[in-house]
C-alpha cells in the first residue's frame, strides 16, 4: 500500500477526527478569549496530547492553533480587544467596521480569508517540505550547526524592538538547555547536586510557565474586567465572499505569500506576519487614506497572512527540526517525546506520517468554516465567561499539566519558576519566545557544534569548507552584522529611513 | 515593573561570570579536546556581552534603578500577586500529604474570591472544577494525582 493511502487511514479514524473536533472547540474558545494566546492554547493542550498517539496529538495541535489564530479576530472586531496577539495588527480597523454596522462583512472576511490563507500555507508546506528534505539529507553536523544558529539568530532579530534583549532571552534559554546530564561528556552540569535537575529541565513545565503562568500573573495584577458587551451577529457571514475574493485577490495572495515566508523564518510567527502584511497592504493600497476607518482591504491581507504563517512555520520544523514560531517550538518538543524526531529522515522512513500532517492541515482549515461560523454566532456567550473564574481554572489546569509530564511535583516547581521568570522578563521588555527557541534548539546546537569541533580538530575554518555550510554560515554572519550595516547605511544616506512598522 | 537596563545588565554580568567559572571545571569528552565545558562557556560569554551592552545603555539613560509600572502603585495588585504565588507554593507543599482534591479546591476557591468573585460562586466552581479535573486526569488519562491521607 502506498504512503498516501496509509496516511488517510491514519487520519480518517474516529478517534483522530473527534480529537480534532474537540481541539477546534478548545482553540476557538481560547483564541476568542482576550488574554489567552494561541501559544497558551497549545501549552495547555500539550499535557493532554502527552497521552495520545502521535497522529491524534498532531491533529489536536494543528487544529487548535489554526482555530485560535482565527478566533482572535472575533473579540478584535466586537470589542476592539484582540483575542490573540496575531489579531492586534487590525483590531482597530475591525472594530471600526463593526461600528460602521459592517460586523458581518468584517468577520465574514476574517473567516473566509483565514481559511484560505491556512490552505495556502498548507500548499506551500506540501510542495516545499519534501523538496527541502531531499537537500537536507546531505547535511552534516556543520550544516545543522549553522542552520540551528541561523534559526536562533532570526528568532532574535525579526520583530524584536530591542535585539539585545532578544539575545538575552535566547542566551537564558540556551543556558537552561545545558542543565542536566544530557551533554557531550555526560556529566552532571549545573545540577547543584539535585537529583531532579540531573534529567535536565523539562521542556513542557517550562513552557507552561512561560506562556500560561506568566499570563495568569499578568491578569492577576492587572485585574481587568472585560469592557463593553458585544452585540449579536445576525446577518449572513457568507454573502460577500464572492465579491471580496474577486475584488481583493491580489491583496489576499500577497498576504498569503508574506505570511508563509514570515512563518517559515524561525522565531517569527503569526503575530509578526499580521503586522507586516497590514503595513504592506497600506503601503501599496490605492486608497491608503481609508485605512483605519473600517476598510476591509488591510484586514483581508493580514488575516490571510497570520493563518498562512501557521503552515509556513511547519516547513523548517518538519524538515530540519527548527521551529518557525513558538507554536512549532512546542510541537517539536512533543514530536521528540513521541519518538517522531523531525528531520529529513522522517520523509524517507515514515512518509505516511508526513502525509498525515498534510491531511490534518487541510482538514483543519476546512473545519474552520463551519466551526468559525458557530463561534461567531456564539461570540456573545464566549466573551461573557468572567476572567476571575477563568484564570483560576487555567492555573489549576497548568498545575496538573506540569505534574502529569513526569508525575512529579518537581514539574510544578519548574512551572512556577519559569512563570515568575517569564513574568519578570516581559515586564522588563525581554521577550520570552527566543528563550523557548533556545531551550528547544540548545542541545541540537551544542551537539552539532561539539561534534563539528572534534571532527575539525578545533579548526574553525572547517565550518566553512562545505559549500552549503559556507553559504549558511555567511548568511548567519550577515544577519548578525545587519544592524551595523543598517547603521552605517543610515549615516551615509543621512536621509531618515521611512519608519518601519511598529513591532508588536 | 521596569528595572533600569543597567540593573538587569549588572545581574546578567554576575550570572555570566558565575556560569563561566563553574563551566570551566567541567570535563571534556574522554580523549578529546572538547566536551561539556565549551558550550556553556560560549553562552556565558554571550550573556556577559549582552549584560555589558545593557549596562552601558542603561547608564546613559539613568532615571533611577526602578521605574514602577502602573500596577505597582496599587498595594492590592501586590497582594493578589503574592497570594497567587503563595497558593501555587501551597499546592507544591500540600498536595502530597493532603491530596489533590482538597488542595485544588482551596487554591481555586481562594483565587476566585481574591479576584472578586462571590464566595458561593467560588465554592461551587471550585468544587466542580476540582472534581472534573481529578476525574478527567486521574481516571481517564491515568495520572496518579496525589491522593493524600483521606484517599479522596
Amino acid at each position: 500500500m502506498n504512503a498516501i493511502g496509509q496516511a488517510f487511514e491514519l487520519v480518517l479514524r474516529w478517534d483522530v477526527l473527534s480529537v480534532m473536533v474537540l481541539a477546534s472547540a478548545f482553540g476557538l474558545f481560547v483564541g476568542a478569549t482576550p488574554g489567552l494566546t494561541a501559544t497558551m492554547a497549545i501549552a495547555l493542550l500539550v499535557p493532554i496530547t502527552f497521552f495520545m498517539e502521535p497522529i491524534p496529538a498532531i491533529g489536536a495541535m494543528v487544529t487548535c492553533s489554526a482555530m485560535a489564530i482565527f478566533a482572535g479576530d472575533i473579540p478584535a472586531a466586537l470589542l476592539r480587544i484582540p483575542g490573540t496577539p496575531a489579531s492586534a495588527a487590525y483590531a482597530d480597523e475591525a472594530y471600526a467596521m463593526t461600528r460602521n454596522g459592517q460586523a458581518e462583512l468584517g468577520l465574514g472576511a476574517n473567516l473566509f480569508f483565514s481559511a484560505l490563507g491556512g490552505l495556502f500555507g498548507t500548499a506551500i508546506l506540501i510542495v516545499a517540505a519534501p523538496w527541502l528534505a531531499e537537500a537536507a539529507l546531505k547535511f552534516s553536523s556543520f550544516e545543522y550547526f549553522w542552520l540551528a544558529l541561523l534559526g536562533l539568530t532570526c528568532g532574535v532579530f525579526i520583530g524584536a524592538t530591542n535585539p539585545v534583549k532578544g539575545l538575552v532571552s535566547l542566551f537564558i534559554g540556551l543556558l537552561v538547555s545545558t542543565v542536566g546530564l544530557n551533554n557531550p561528556a555526560g556529566v552532571p552540569r549545573f545540577t547543584f547536586g539535585d537529583v531532579d535537575l540531573m534529567g535536565g529541565i523539562e521542556f513542557i513545565p517550562a513552557m507552561i510557565g512561560f506562556f500560561a503562568i506568566s499570563e495568569v500573573l499578568r491578569a492577576v495584577v492587572a485585574d481587568i474586567r472585560l469592557a463593553g458587551v458585544p452585540q449579536l451577529i445576525r446577518g449572513s457571514l457568507f454573502q460577500d465572499w464572492g465579491r471580496l475574493f474577486v475584488q481583493y485577490w491580489p491583496q489576499q495572495l500577497r498576504g498569503n505569500i508574506v505570511g508563509t515566508i514570515i512563518g517559515a523564518l524561525p522565531g517569527a510567527g503569526a503575530d509578526i506576519a499580521a503586522w507586516v502584511s497590514y503595513a504592506v497592504s497600506k503601503r501599496f493600497s490605492r486608497t491608503p487614506e481609508k485605512f483605519g476607518t473600517g476598510h476591509v482591504e488591510g484586514i483581508i491581507e493580514s488575516t490571510s497572512s497570520n493563518n498562512a504563517a501557521l503552515g509556513g512555520a511547519w516547513v523548517p520544523a518538519l524538515v530540519f527540526g527548527i521551529p518557525g514560531d513558538s507554536i512549532t517550538a512546542v510541537v517539536i518538543g512533543v514530536l521528540y517525546m513521541k519518538g517522531m524526531n523531525p528531520g529529513p529522515t522522517m520523509f524517507l522512513n515514515n512518509p505516511q506520517n508526513i502525509y498525515a500532517v498534510f491531511i490534518i492541515f487541510i482538514l483543519a482549515n476546512l473545519l474552520m468554516i463551519p466551526f468559525g461560523w458557530l463561534a461567531i454566532k456564539g461570540a456573545k456567550e464566549i466573551l461573557r465567561v468572567p476572567r476571575h473564574i477563568l484564570m483560576p481554572c487555567i492555573l489549576i489546569f497548568c498545575i496538573v499539566g506540569a505534574f502529569a509530564v513526569n508525575n512529579s511535583v518537581f514539574g510544578v516547581v519548574v512551572m512556577l519558576a519559569f512563570g515568575v521568570l517569564g513574568f519578570v522578563m516581559e515586564e522588563n521588555g525581554i521577550p520570552v519566545a527566543p528563550a523557548i527557541l533556545g531551550i528547544v534548539l540548545g542541545s541540537m546546537v551544542e551537539e552539532n557544534f561539539v561534534t563539528s569541533m572534534i571532527k575539525a580538530n578545533g579548526d574553525l575554518a572547517a565550518f566553512f569548507e562545505r559549500p552549503i555550510a559556507a553559504g549558511l554560515g555567511i548568511l548567519t554572519i550577515l544577519v548578525w552584522l545587519s544592524p551595523l550595516i543598517l547603521f552605517l547605511w543610515r549615516r551615509r544616506g543621512s536621509a531618515p529611513l521611512p519608519g518601519g512598522s511598529s513591532a508588536p | 515593573m521596569r528595572l533600569n537596563d543597567a540593573v538587569i545588565g549588572g545581574l546578567l554580568l554576575a550570572l555570566a561570570v558565575a556560569v563561566f567559572l563553574s563551566a570551566r571545571t567541567l570535563p571534556d569528552v574522554p580523549g578529546q579536546r572538547y566536551g561539556a565545558a565549551v558550550f556553556p562557556m560560549l553562552v556565558a560569554c554571550g550573556l556577559g556581552g549582552c549584560g555589558l551592552a545593557l549596562t552601558l545603555a542603561g547608564l546613559r539613560h539613568w532615571e533611577g534603578a526602578v521605574t514602577p509600572a502602573p500596577w505597582m502603585r496599587s498595594p492590592a495588585a501586590w497582594g493578589r500577586l503574592s497570594a497567587t504565588l503563595l497558593l501555587i507554593l501551597f499546592y507544591i507543599a500540600a498536595a502530597e500529604p493532603l491530596g489533590f482534591l482538597p488542595v485544588a479546591f482551596v487554591v481555586l476557591f481562594a483565587l476566585i474570591v481574591l479576584l472578586g468573585g462571590r464566595w458561593w460562586v467560588a465554592a461551587l466552581v471550585a468544587a466542580l472544577v476540582a472534581l472534573v479535573v481529578a476525574k478527567s486526569f486521574g481516571s481517564l488519562l491515568l495520572v496518579p494525582l496525589p491522593r493524600g491521607f483521606l484517599w479522596l
